[in-house]
This record gives C-alpha cells, sequence and structure tokens, in this order.
C-alpha cells in the first residue's frame, strides 16, 4: 500500500514538473547561500587572516535575512502549488481516498520535491563555498587563504535544520487546508464569476500616508546620523505603503480610467482597463513584493558597488600623507607599574626612528614632517564663526551639538604647517586665509569674521591638507592663516571655554614606499628601534599611529564583505522575483485563456489579441520594475546621507551607479520575463 | 434577393496522420433570403455545428462556395476575417460567452467598441436594443449578477447591435429553462420582424416552430425543408414533428432493407 502513496507522489510530480522543477531550484539556490553564509561564518580558515571578522559578522546578519527571506519564498510558492492543485486532490478524495490517504500522497510529494531541493542545494553550495572564498579574496584584494575546509558540519546541520522546519510549517498548513476542503467546490468549475473590486479606501488612504511619510523621511533628512536611525523606518513604512497601494490604489486609478467613457470605449484600453481591475485585485501582493525585491536588490547594489568603488578616493582625501604618528615615553617611577608621562619625542628623535625602522624593513621614507594643528568648534552665523554660548559649554555632552545645522567643526593650520604638509609655501598677511572643506558640505565665502578679526579668503583650497576621519557627523573645515591670527583664535576659545577648551595638536607624518606586507610590520619596528635608542632605564614607548594601508586593508575587507553580502542577497531576490514572475505567468495564462477564446467568437483577430495580451502583460510586469525605480531614486537621498559618513565619493557619482546597476536589472528583468512569457503564450494559444 | 447561397459545400476532416478521414459535410445547398427566419435541425453528428462554423468564418470548407450578401467568404483573407466577421455577422452561442469582467453593458458595446465607432453612436444603439431586449435595468450588473436567460438576452443583444447581414444562432436556448426560452425566441421572432435574417441552429422542435422555415440536415446533407407558409407556431410544431416521425420511419425501413 505504501507503494502506492509513493508511486502516485512520483506520477504526480512527473505530471506538474513545470510547477515543481522552478520550486526546487529555488529552493536549492536559497540553500545553498544559507549553506555558504553558515560555512563562511564558520570558516577557521579565514579566522587567522585579518578580516575574517568582519566577513563572519555579515553572514551571521545574511543568514537572518535569509532565513526571513527563505520563509516567505517557500510559503509563497507552496501557496500558489496548494491553489493550482486542490482540484486534484478534490478528485482523489471522489474517487474514493480517504483525507487522511490524500495527505500520506502529498507527504510523499513533498518529501521527495523537498529532498531534491536540499540534496541539489547541498551540491550548489559545496560547489560555490570555494569559488565565493576566492570572491572575497579577491574582493579584499588579498592572497588567497590555505586551509579551507571541505565541508561545514555545522553549517549542513544548520541549514538542514531550518530548512526541515520551514518544509514542516507549509506541509502542517497544506494538512489544514485539505482537512477543510469541501469536495463540492473542489470539483466546482473555477468559472464562478469574481466580484468586480471596491475601492478599499481605507488601505488606499493608509498606503498613501505610509508610502508618502517614507518618502518624506527619505528625501528630507538632512542629518547623517539621523539618516541611519530612520532609514529601517522609511524601509518599513514603503513596503507597507507598497503592499496597500498596490492592493487598493491601482484599483482606484483603474476605476476612474473606466469611468472616463472617452477613454474607456476603445478597443484596447477597454480589455486592458478591465483585465488589470480583476488581474490587480489577484495579483497586488505578488506585484508588490517584485518591487520590494526589486528595490532592495538595485539599493544593495548599488550602494555597496558604490562604497567598494570609492575606497581609493576615500583614502586619498583621508590621508594626504600615508602615515600619522606621535610616539611619547612612560616613565615607571614607583616600580609598581604606575606610569607617568615623560614627554612626546621631537622632531629629530621621530625622524631618526622612523627612518631606521625603514631601514630595517627595506621601505623607503620619502617624506618627514610635522603638523600643528587646533581644532575648534563654532556656530556659523552669517559669515561669521561665533564660540557657542555659556548654556551650551555647560552642557555635558557637547559633542551632541556637533550634528547641529549650524555647527562648524574648523581645523586650523599656520602657514608653517601648510608648507611642510603639501611642499607649497603660501604668502599670507594678518587679514587673510584659505579656507577649504574636509567633508561633504560645501561652503566657501569670500570673507570669514573669526574671533574679532575680518579675514579675507584668498585662496580656496582643493585638496584636503590635513588628515581626517571622514564622518560626516559635523561640517568640518580647514582654514590656513598666519600663526599670529591662529594664537588669537586660540585665545579666544581657551578663554570662553575654558577647561573645554581645544589644545594645538603635533602630529608627524610621513610618506613611506615599498612593500605593502613590510608596511604592516612599521609600527612594531618603529617600538622596538625607540626602545632600543633609549638610554634611561624603566621607560616605556608607546605609539599612536594611523596609516593609510591600515585603513585600506580595513576599507577593503569592511566595504568587500558589504559588498560580498550585496551580491548573495541579490542573487537570492533574483531567483525570488523569477519564481514569482513564472508562477503568476501560469495563473494569468490560464484565467485568460477563457477571456480571449470568447473574443476571439465576438470577432477580435488573433493577433489583436496577441497585441492586447502583450501590453496587458507588459503593463503587469513593469509595473513592479517602475515602482522599484521609483523607489530606489527616493531612497537616493537618505543613502547617499548615510554613505557620507563612510565614503568621500560623490552622491553623483552614488545616482551614476544606480542608473547603471538599474539598467543592467532592468536588462535581466526583461529577460527572466521574455522566458516566463513563453509559458504563458502557451497556455492561452 | 438572397443574402446568404451556400453551393455544393464540402467539408472533410481528416486525422492528423491523414489516415482517416470524416465526411461531415457532404454536398450543402441551400438559400437564405433578405429578412428570412431559417431553423437547421439535425441529430448530433449530423454536420450542422460544422456548417455552422464555416458560415461563422471560424472555419474552412473543403469545397463549396458560401456566398454572404454576393462576397465570396471563403476568399476573404485570414488578416481580414476578424473585421469582416465583425461587421456582416452576429452570433447568439449556447453558453452564452459573455466575458465576466465586463457588465452586460460593456459585453454588448464589446463589437462595437473593436470596430472603434464614436461613443456617441455606441450610446445611441444601446438604448433601443436593450429596451427591445428587456435589459435596460440590469445594464450595469455582471453576468455572474443575472438569471441564463437575461444573460442570452444580453448575448443576443451584442450580437445585433452591430446590425450584422446575417444573426447565427447555436442552440440560443440550449441552457435555458421553458420560461426563459419563450422569453428569448419572442425575442428572435421580434428582431425577425423588423427585418433582421437570422439563421439558427437547433435541435428543439419549439425553436424551430418559430422560424420561416425548417431545414433538415442529415449526414452531411440538406435532406428536406419546411416551409411555415401561414401556419401558426403550433400547427408548424406539428409539421416539423410529423417531418422528423416521417425521416425516423425512413431510416427504419432502410436499415431493414439492409
Amino acid at each position: 500500500m505504501k507503494n502506492f502513496y509513493i508511486k502516485t507522489a512520483i506520477t504526480n510530480l512527473k505530471k506538474n514538473l513545470k510547477l515543481y522543477v522552478p520550486q526546487i531550484i529555488a529552493s536549492a539556490v536559497m540553500f545553498g547561500i544559507l549553506y555558504i553564509m553558515i560555512s563562511l561564518a564558520d570558516e577557521r580558515a579565514l579566522d587567522d587572516s585579518r578580516g575574517g571578522n568582519y566577513i563572519g559578522a555579515f553572514m551571521i546578519v545574511g543568514v537572518l535575512v535569509m532565513g526571513i527571506l527563505s520563509f516567505i519564498i517557500i510559503f509563497y510558492s507552496n501557496n500558489f502549488l496548494m491553489k493550482r492543485r486542490k482540484r486534484e486532490y478534490g478528485l482523489y478524495h471522489v474517487l474514493g481516498l480517504d483525507k487522511r490517504h490524500v495527505i500520506k500522497i502529498m507527504f510523499f510529494e513533498n518529501v521527495i520535491s523537498h529532498g531534491l531541493s536540499i540534496i541539489l542545494g547541498m551540491i550548489i553550495g559545496m560547489l560555490f563555498y570555494r569559488m565565493s572564498i576566492l570572491l572575497i579574496m579577491k574582493i579584499y584584494n588579498m592572497e588567497l587563504v590555505t586551509g579551507i575546509s571541505l565541508i561545514s558540519f555545522t553549517a549542513l546541520i544548520l541549514s538542514v535544520l531550518l530548512f526541515m522546519f520551514i518544509y514542516l510549517s507549509t506541509f502542517i498548513f497544506n494538512c489544514i487546508s485539505i482537512k477543510r476542503l469541501k469536495t463540492t467546490e473542489l470539483l466546482a468549475s473555477s468559472a464562478y464569476g469574481e466580484k468586480e473590486p471596491k475601492v478599499k479606501w481605507i488601505l488606499f488612504v493608509l498606503g498613501l500616508l505610509t508610502l508618502g511619510s517614507g518618502y518624506y523621511i527619505a528625501v528630507t533628512i538632512q542629518k547623517p546620523v539621523e539618516a541611519l536611525a530612520f532609514f529601517f523606518l522609511a524601509v518599513i513604512l514603503v513596503i507597507i505603503g507598497t503592499y496597500f497601494l498596490f492592493t487598493a490604489g491601482s484599483i482606484f486609478i483603474l476605476k476612474l480610467l473606466k469611468k472616463n467613457s472617452r477613454f474607456y470605449y476603445k478597443p484596447r484600453n477597454m480589455i486592458s482597463v478591465s483585465g488589470m481591475l480583476y488581474r490587480m485585485k489577484q495579483n497586488a501582493a505578488g506585484l508588490a513584493s517584485i518591487a520590494i525585491l526589486a528595490t532592495g536588490v538595485l539599493i544593495m547594489i548599488a550602494s555597496t558597488v558604490t562604497l567598494y568603488g570609492g575606497i581609493d578616493k576615500t583614502l586619498k582625501d583621508q590621508f594626504p600623507h600615508d602615515m600619522y604618528v606621535n610616539m611619547w615615553e612612560l616613565y615607571d617611577r614607583t616600580e609598581e607599574r604606575e606610569y607617568m608621562y615623560k614627554g612626546g619625542l621631537d622632531y629629530d628623535e621621530m625622524k631618526e626612528n622612523l627612518s631606521e625602522a625603514c631601514n630595517r624593513l627595506g621601505l623607503r621614507l620619502t617624506m618627514f614632517g610635522k603638523e600643528k594643528t587646533l581644532e575648534v568648534a563654532y556656530v556659523r552665523n552669517g559669515n561669521s564663526l561665533e564660540l557657542f554660548s555659556e548654556d551650551f559649554i555647560k552642557d555635558e555632552w557637547i559633542h551632541r551639538h556637533f550634528e547641529d545645522d549650524e555647527t562648524f567643526v574648523i581645523t586650523f593650520i599656520d602657514t608653517d604647517t601648510y608648507k611642510m604638509i603639501t611642499g607649497e609655501s603660501i604668502e599670507l598677511s594678518n587679514d587673510e586665509m584659505a579656507f577649504g572643506k574636509l567633508t561633504g558640505y560645501a561652503w566657501n565665502p569670500d570673507s570669514i569674521r573669526i574671533a574679532g578679526l575680518e579675514l579675507k579668503n584668498v585662496k580656496k583650497l582643493e585638496k584636503t591638507p590635513v588628515h581626517s576621519d571622514i564622518t560626516e557627523v559635523a561640517k568640518c573645515f580647514v582654514m590656513v592663516t598666519t600663526t599670529e591670527n591662529l594664537e588669537k583664535i586660540y585665545n579666544e576659545q581657551s578663554e570662553r571655554y575654558g577647561e573645554q577648551k581645544s589644545e594645538y595638536e603635533d602630529r608627524y607624518f610621513a610618506d613611506i614606499e615599498g612593500d605593502d606586507a613590510k608596511k604592516q610590520e612599521l609600527e612594531s619596528t618603529l617600538i622596538e628601534v625607540a626602545q632600543e635608542r633609549e638610554t634611561e632605564e624603566g621607560v616605556l614607548i608607546r605609539i599612536n599611529s594611523r596609516t593609510e594601508w591600515e585603513e585600506r586593508s580595513e576599507a577593503y575587507q569592511l566595504n568587500g564583505s558589504l559588498l560580498f553580502l550585496g551580491i548573495l542577497l541579490s542573487i537570492v531576490c533574483f531567483f525570488a522575483t523569477a519564481l514569482i514572475i513564472y508562477y503568476k505567468q501560469i495563473t494569468e495564462g490560464y484565467d485568460d485563456r477563457n477571456r480571449f477564446q470568447i473574443m476571439e467568437k465576438v470577432g477580435l483577430a488573433k493577433d489583436e489579441i496577441k497585441r492586447t495580451i502583450r501590453s496587458q502583460i507588459l503593463m503587469i510586469f513593469f509595473i513592479p520594475l517602475l515602482v522599484a525605480g521609483i523607489h530606489t531614486l527616493m531612497a537616493y537621498p537618505i543613502l547617499s546621507k548615510m554613505m557620507s559618513m563612510l565614503t568621500t565619493t560623490g552622491a553623483n557619482i552614488f545616482l551614476i551607479c544606480i542608473g547603471i546597476v538599474f539598467i543592467i536589472f532592468s536588462i535581466v528583468y526583461i529577460s527572466i520575463y521574455s522566458i516566463t512569457a513563453r509559458t504563458y503564450y502557451r497556455i492561452v494559444s | 434577393m438572397s443574402i446568404l447561397e451556400v453551393k455544393k459545400l464540402q467539408k472533410i476532416y481528416t486525422t492528423r496522420l491523414g489516415g482517416h478521414s470524416v465526411r461531415a459535410l457532404e454536398n450543402v445547398n441551400f438559400s437564405v433570403e433578405q429578412g428570412e427566419y431559417v431553423a437547421i435541425m439535425g441529430e448530433s453528428g449530423s454536420g450542422k455545428t460544422t456548417l455552422l462554423n464555416i458560415l461563422a468564418a471560424l472555419d474552412r470548407p473543403t469545397a463549396g462556395s458560401v456566398m454572404l450578401d454576393g462576397m465570396e467568404l471563403t476568399k476573404v483573407k485570414e488578416g481580414e476575417m476578424a473585421a469582416f466577421r465583425r461587421k456582416n455577422l452576429g452570433f447568439v452561442f449556447q453558453e452564452f460567452n459573455l466575458l465576466d469582467t465586463f457588465s452586460l453593458k460593456d459585453n454588448i458595446l464589446l463589437p462595437l467598441v473593436l470596430s472603434q465607432y464614436p461613443l456617441k453612436e455606441m450610446m445611441e444603439r444601446l438604448e433601443p436594443v436593450a429596451k427591445a431586449f428587456g435589459i435596460s435595468d440590469i445594464l450595469e450588473k455582471y453576468p455572474y449578477e443575472v438569471s441564463g436567460g437575461q444573460k442570452q438576452r444580453a448575448a443576443a443583444a451584442r450580437a445585433i447591435i452591430t446590425r450584422p447581414k446575417l444573426l447565427l444562432a447555436d442552440e440560443p436556448t440550449g441552457a435555458l429553462d421553458s420560461k426563459s426560452t419563450d422569453g428569448m425566441l419572442e425575442v428572435f421572432e421580434q428582431i425577425n420582424k423588423n427585418g433582421q435574417t437570422i439563421l439558427m441552429v437547433t435541435h428543439s422542435i419549439k425553436a424551430a416552430s418559430h422560424a420561416g422555415r425548417v431545414l433538415f440536415i442529415k449526414d452531411g446533407e440538406v435532406f428536406h425543408q419546411l416551409y411555415r407558409g401561414d401556419a401558426g407556431n403550433e400547427e408548424f410544431y406539428q409539421k416539423i414533428t410529423d417531418s422528423l416521425t416521417v425521416i425516423i420511419k425512413n431510416e427504419t425501413e432502410r436499415k431493414e432493407q439492409k
């Protein structure tokens, strides 16, 4: 008897191959990617290499997202299959099988198809695992690590467990819906007229409100930190809005079109509008999902590619010189490991230490210098920069005002430092200065009033001369002025700010050429050298440095991991989109077959029918693409604000990147569409 | 003047591999005058559906000719066929064939919309037709909201709103209860009186008895025909029944002779 069920299940699967194959492939891909993500998080070989932590951390985020996505997508396809096959199950029931037996058949069908998905998924996961590590190393700009594990059993077990859980949930769901089936309902033809959809006003208004406020947040937000906080709120609002508007808004618009007799009673419009009314009712959720998945892909790829591609430019802006370093000595007086500050290394000591360290490593020191900077926060008022008021100063968290619109943080350097840094001398009188921006925010007035001085801007700086952390939390600028003026500026702020005043900061900088791997050892060698040269007993050398090469590998690993996660999730979204489109085409096809047969009898020519079909189907499937485009465009302002904290790549480059990604995505989307459209035509004609 | 002339019409279906051939129509000859109301009767398999499909230009004959108002139907090009059908022919089907996605009004207007009539003319035509068919009040309803009789009226309204040269009806009362059937047949009579030429295929004697002439088709040939003359509906009904009895009797005798 058991054989019977298995045999029936196999025949059923064979008969419905067209429905099951896409589901099996999509689940297998999701399984494979989930396996890869967990394996990467688990990979020992990556722990040894720097950056392993990043990929691991990002993959854990990825696993969470994947888990949710897999659950939704598998449930979606399961419901689709269930709907298509209800009649078949009903027929078994009529032919004398108990519901219990029908469930048994279904059970074996599920075991076989899901089993295939998992096996295929394992193969995909293991095949592509090595490739993904190769890809990650390529993205990281690093040598390939050795000792990559062949199989991660943790990943295998976890992935199987997750998918078993999802499959079990769908199975329980299916059992309940079979138990609830009424056979007569099942067998009755589905030709029941469907009520013309009504405009759901509440949904419509809610949709407008949520989408509107999501867009509003995205477009109006100005401060990068707020952008980060509000981004997810905006995303959720837009998702809700999209679903509601696809359901209610589309029907609202179509009804308006229908009311306009002059428009409506034209051959193509009439067929399309009435057809669309019914389609939108059934397809709103599916189409909204396509739109959201597509938006996700567009945003993920465009922003991760922009971040990744902008690494070099960002580093260049951030590091006018390769290395910024300070060293100082600590003196252990009590021999109880209570170190006291003794003093910083002076220019000559520093230079000698550094060139010695470079010699030992076979590196070349091409430039060495010292910069003296003063960083002060101001409130801008027109063209004058004013110090914070007393209230501000009393505020313990003065830093939180750094985000205020009119808070400007100025880094001052004198002409000597400027010459040291750039190698160019600049002649300034006491009523002159040079000015430039350090972050994306542009402001470059002809003159600035500060500390009782009126300084004329005689040179607008193009290149950033000083090193800065490019967080665009505050609006940062650099001003070059005379030593005398600098003193006045220092005095003004030290009087007002008292204990919270800013101090001059001395920092040595250097350009170093040579092998990248050797550069990584420079810091430790530098301490070694300094320690060796130290004659006094009990003195410890401390170092604080920021180097371009460390920043670079850090940036490649961070942004590279993001890019890789973006790629993986995009692949999943791509398959999900393809699956939904394919199933939609099938549903549409069966729905339309009768309609077009009648139209042919009433006197619509075959090729006219084809043309109408094409225009309708095009509309249906290209609305999500259009919506995704609009969403992405609306997300652009908030995204570029967020990204200004991570990269100095201009917003317009990001926009171009969005454009390119959108074009590529459209091409892919159109090809998915035209491949699946064939199924539709085959059903209709 | 004949509006429809069918001469030596033949239709042979061959199976795909060309092995077997079925003669659906052997040699059909008849003509229909302008303003006539003709019923074609025949058993299942007699070829009447094939005949109707050919008259409706949905199918092409193997040999012979069909002239509609002086135009050779078999010579209309494939590309112009749909427009030709829309312009010259009206259809009423057994299963109504109304579109669920359209209100009755839109269903009736569909052929006019397809022929791209101006909006004003569409509405002008709709009003009297809807009135004549007694469906003015339910025009905004959807097919699934009205009864079978009302659906068929809407379907008939759709068929004649283009003022076709010939109205073809395929078992128009087949799916209706007797009350709706009576109503429907009255409607047909009414529009025939207003000058509409009607060709109806049916195997219902009652439906046929409303026609002006009945053609009996058997084994792919027109076997016999009856004119109403001055007879009333009941009398004509009797005549048709008698003819059918004779036909069946002849057949039985022929079989016995064999």
